[in-house]
């Protein structure tokens, strides 16, 4: 009986000595009242591109993205073209947020002087908390109008056959503040092809991811595997579109410095027409701008 | 050996029941922060900032969970939780402190009484000491304090490029206040 009272004595004075100097078994007692919140991820790529693709990550409603895009010509043409800086493909675009959940753009591209727009819209959004939704979830559908000359004048050319279209969907998930990863299952359908034996539906699955180096800057690589590339029928050689970048983030503007064996920067182009190797030196250096603006508030 | 773990429940239980008397508690206190740079006008807001004060011990804490702060331009908010904050090491800042003048404080009587605040505070994974004055009002449903401070975000390791000087104030006005109910 006496050791247990002497017991309770020790605990009770266990317990008042306890409190600290400000209180931080008040801040302990606090920390499990704290109410739940969901807690939506941010950032999980820096701009709405990985580099040549699209990222999970949209233009906030207001926001003006205007994006410059070029890329050199390849490195292995050697020294009178200047390793590639000789020759400049670009494009230019202008993209816009409707909502937070949508948005739109349209953009003109050196490849075959192409003349694009696309919608983007968000599906779901990656949180935990009250509300716990593993993956960012983004669809994004776009329209390509060939501008060239037709090759063959003498031929009926119907102007629907210079419209393209690609489907995507961008799955992403930002496993921590350092590492992104997204899939990106594709879809791209082309009115016209080089020969009737190519296929004009397109289909692949690309992968991405962002691991960041430091506050502002992160190192991307985006891979599209094109699934029915080794069509028997197809005549006109293409290969899996591969690229690597740096990101530099500075308050509003996106600065990407990237490798890429696809000259094109629109989903008609590096879906349908990478014809460049990585193992042959293919390789166009290239850089995206992107600069936003807060149109409304 | 079963009285003993029974006396250590009791104990338990009773100290817990003592603590819980005269002690105010809030999830949605607000605080709001002003910048006003030469380029630029910011304010965020939080609305869900947790705190307890506990009248008895003249003792207050608070925290606030960063990723909750509303900005008016998102693609602010997630510069500030990246950039600057970084939300995702550092999600939350912690207040512990005690009012120097809890004596002058009448928990039982309505009125508004100047109170003076001086305590330990976390951002960014940094710990300072600060105090600051401020009112608590004892209403007929709890108290609410109500705060106005300078914080300048260097002092927090949090480092602004030069690039932005002239959009980021050096010194932030934090505006504090959370209505606190009884627990």
């Amino acid at each position: 009986m006496k050791t247990r009272n002497l017991l309770i004595l020790l605990q009770l004075g266990m317990a008042v000595s306890q409190s600290g100097v400000y209180g931080q078994d008040l801040g302990a007692f606090l920390e499990d009242q704290v109410g739940e919140t969901t807690d939506y991820t941010f950032a999980t790529f820096k701009t709405t591109r990985i580099l040549n693709g699209h990222s999970v990550e949209l233009d906030h409603e207001g926001q003006m993205d205007v994006r410059i895009s070029h890329r050199f010509g390849t490195i292995n043409s050697g020294a009178y073209e200047f390793f590639g800086l000789d020759q400049a493909h670009i494009h230019l675009s202008f993209e816009y947020g409707l909502k937070d959940w949508m948005m739109v753009g349209m953009g003109r591209g050196t490849f075959e002087k192409t003349v694009d727009g696309f919608t983007k819209i968000k599906l779901l959004r990656q949180s935990k908390g009250i509300r716990n939704m593993p993956v960012s979830v983004s669809w994004m559908s776009g329209m390509y109008v060939n501008g060239l000359h037709w090759s063959d004048p003498e031929r009926e050319n119907r102007f629907i056959y210079r419209f393209s279209f690609a489907h995507q969907l961008m799955i992403a998930r930002k496993f921590n503040e350092r590492f992104s990863l997204q899939l990106t299952p594709s879809y791209l359908h082309q009115n016209l092809v080089e020969t009737p034996g190519d296929p004009n539906d397109l289909f692949s699955m690309g992968a991405g991811s962002r691991i960041k180096l430091s506050k502002r800057v992160s190192f991307n690589a985006e891979y599209y595997y094109i699934l029915n590339r080794d069509h028997q029928n197809f005549t006109t050689g293409i290969y899996n579109p591969l690229s690597l970048g740096i990101d530099i983030e500075t308050g509003g503007h996106v600065f990407q410095i990237i490798m890429t064996n696809s000259v094109g920067m629109a989903e008609n182009a590096f879906l349908g027409h990478t014809t460049g190797r990585w193992l042959d030196g293919d390789i166009h250096i290239g850089f995206n701008i992107s600069r936003v603006f807060q149109l409304k508030k | 050996m079963k009285s003993l773990l029974i006396s250590v429940l009791f104990v338990a239980t009773l100290t817990g029941s003592l603590w819980g008397q005269g002690k105010y508690l809030t999830n949605n206190g607000q605080i709001i922060f002003y910048s006003h740079a030469a380029l630029e006008d910011i304010t965020a807001e939080n609305n869900n900032v947790a705190g307890v004060v506990d009248a008895a011990a003249g003792e207050v804490a608070i925290i606030v969970k960063m990723t909750q702060f509303q900005f008016e331009k998102k693609m602010m908010q997630e510069h500030f939780n990246e950039n600057y904050v970084e939300s995702e090491k550092f999600p939350k800042a912690v207040f512990n402190g005690k009012i120097l003048n809890n004596a002058d404080v009448k928990y039982a009587s309505k009125g508004i009484y100047q109170v003076q605040v001086e305590g330990e505070m976390t951002i960014h994974g940094k710990t300072k000491q600060v105090s600051t004055g401020g009112t608590i009002e004892v209403d007929a449903e709890g108290i609410v304090i109500r705060a106005k401070f300078m914080l300048n975000p260097e002092d927090y390791d949090i480092t602004i490029p030069d690039v932005v000087r002239k959009n980021i104030a050096e010194a932030l006005e934090i505006r504090v206040e959370m209505k606190h109910l009884p627990i």
